[in-house]
């Protein structure tokens, strides 16, 4: 293998196990902040989701047995979910007239 | 041109254009429920009441034979007796509401004006036990439904005629009107997808009720529940199907929703309780 492959690789491999380095409870932790957020904003609005509330319960639960990917993982859902409500909520300010039958 | 010439045109103009962008409560109703007679040219006006019975026949005659020994009876007589059962300092609900025999559910739901919110009959009935030290009944299920099935058995024929009588009242009428045609939940439909643009379709094997008329049979026997509730249940779970999270029984919005979705059946005859699949 040529001198420079080889250091590519090795490069590349170093890269990859900085990704595959194991989720913290510091990780989570974000997560599930940045989740709450979203979520208290969208129930500010009137807008929650039925199951973002669960969600952030079963992130919990697996943070607490040290499952870090699967409770950011779930977090993480639990933030897609409300940042979608919060945005639906905007977005029906605006629009909900028009589905009044004139 | 004179300087309050000029004032006047000009006021008179905002007010042209702020009345042309929101209909008043009348034009709703008018528009809601002509939509409605044009969708189902053939449903006899009075007979909306009876929500999907009115639009398909093999079901209306399940329901016709449902109704010869209705499940709700049992609620209509155990609602008498939790009437009729004196408070621990002797006094009763028809004290509260002495002329409650001649159609109670009618008043309801109404804008106070001096709490600034939309009562409903369920928030007027636990005023009542709350004012005579009595507990406060769940809101949902149990002996609420008993007795407003009771009262609403009482008020049956009465015309729905809910009234809007200040700009409090109107402000509390669009945040129902805003809720009810706001998209909700992950499967981002409002009441107005299923119970206007799609009523009479089906949503699996059930056929989507019409909006005009809808709430005159509650409290209702569902059969999916296998048991009574009220409006409130039946919006929760609504808001949970289409993955809201629902709000809670006799919550402000439910009330304004309630306020807004009765408006829209005035004139209308109140006939709960009533059974549904």
């Amino acid at each position: 293998m040529k001198k420079s492959s080889a250091i590519a690789i090795g490069v590349m491999a170093l890269f990859a196990a900085g990704n595959l380095q194991a989720a913290t409870q510091a990780d989570f932790e974000k997560s599930q902040a940045d989740a709450k957020a979203a979520t208290a904003e969208a129930r500010s609005l009137g807008f929650e989701w039925r199951d973002t509330g669960k969600m952030l319960k079963k992130a919990a639960s697996a943070a607490a047995k040290g499952e870090f990917d699967t409770a950011i993982k779930l977090a993480n859902t639990a933030k897609a979910q409300s940042d979608a409500a919060v945005a639906q909520a905007h977005t029906q300010a605006k629009q909900w007239r028009n589905s009044v039958p004139k | 041109m004179k300087k309050t010439t000029a004032a006047l045109i000009l006021g008179m103009g905002v007010a042209f254009i702020a009345g042309a962008a929101q209909a008043s409560p009348q034009d709703d109703l008018k528009a809601y429920q002509a939509y409605f007679t044009k969708k189902f040219p053939d449903v006899p006006y009075k007979d909306y009441v009876n929500g999907v019975y009115s639009l398909d026949k093999a079901s209306r005659e399940q329901w016709e034979s449902i109704e010869e020994f209705p499940p709700y009876e049992i609620n209509i007589e155990e609602g008498e007796d939790l009437w009729n059962e004196p408070f621990a300092n002797g006094k009763g609900y028809a004290d509260c509401f002495p002329s409650y025999k001649n159609g109670l559910r009618a008043d309801y739901p109404y804008f106070d004006t001096a709490s600034g919110q939309v009562k409903t009959l369920e928030l007027a009935i636990n005023e009542c036990r709350e004012l005579n030290g009595e507990k406060p009944l769940k809101w949902k299920t149990g002996g609420m439904v008993s007795i407003s099935s009771y009262l609403s058995y009482l008020s049956r024929g009465q015309k729905i005629n809910v009234k809007i009588p200040n700009a409090a009242a109107a402000a509390a009428y669009e945040k129902g009107k805003r809720h009810y045609y706001s998209k909700r939940g992950q499967l981002n439909f409002s009441c107005a997808n299923c119970h206007v643009d799609s009523s009479g379709s089906k949503v699996r094997a059930d056929l989507l009720s019409p909006g005009l008329g809808q709430v005159s049979h509650f409290p209702v026997y569902r059969s999916k529940w296998g048991g009574m509730g009220t409006l409130h249940r039946r919006y929760g779970g609504c808001n949970k199907q289409v993955r809201a999270k629902p709000f809670k029984a006799q919550s402000e919005e439910y009330r304004n929703l309630e306020y807004f979705h009765t408006y829209m059946s005035n004139g209308l005859e109140w006939n709960g309780p009533g059974v549904r699949k």
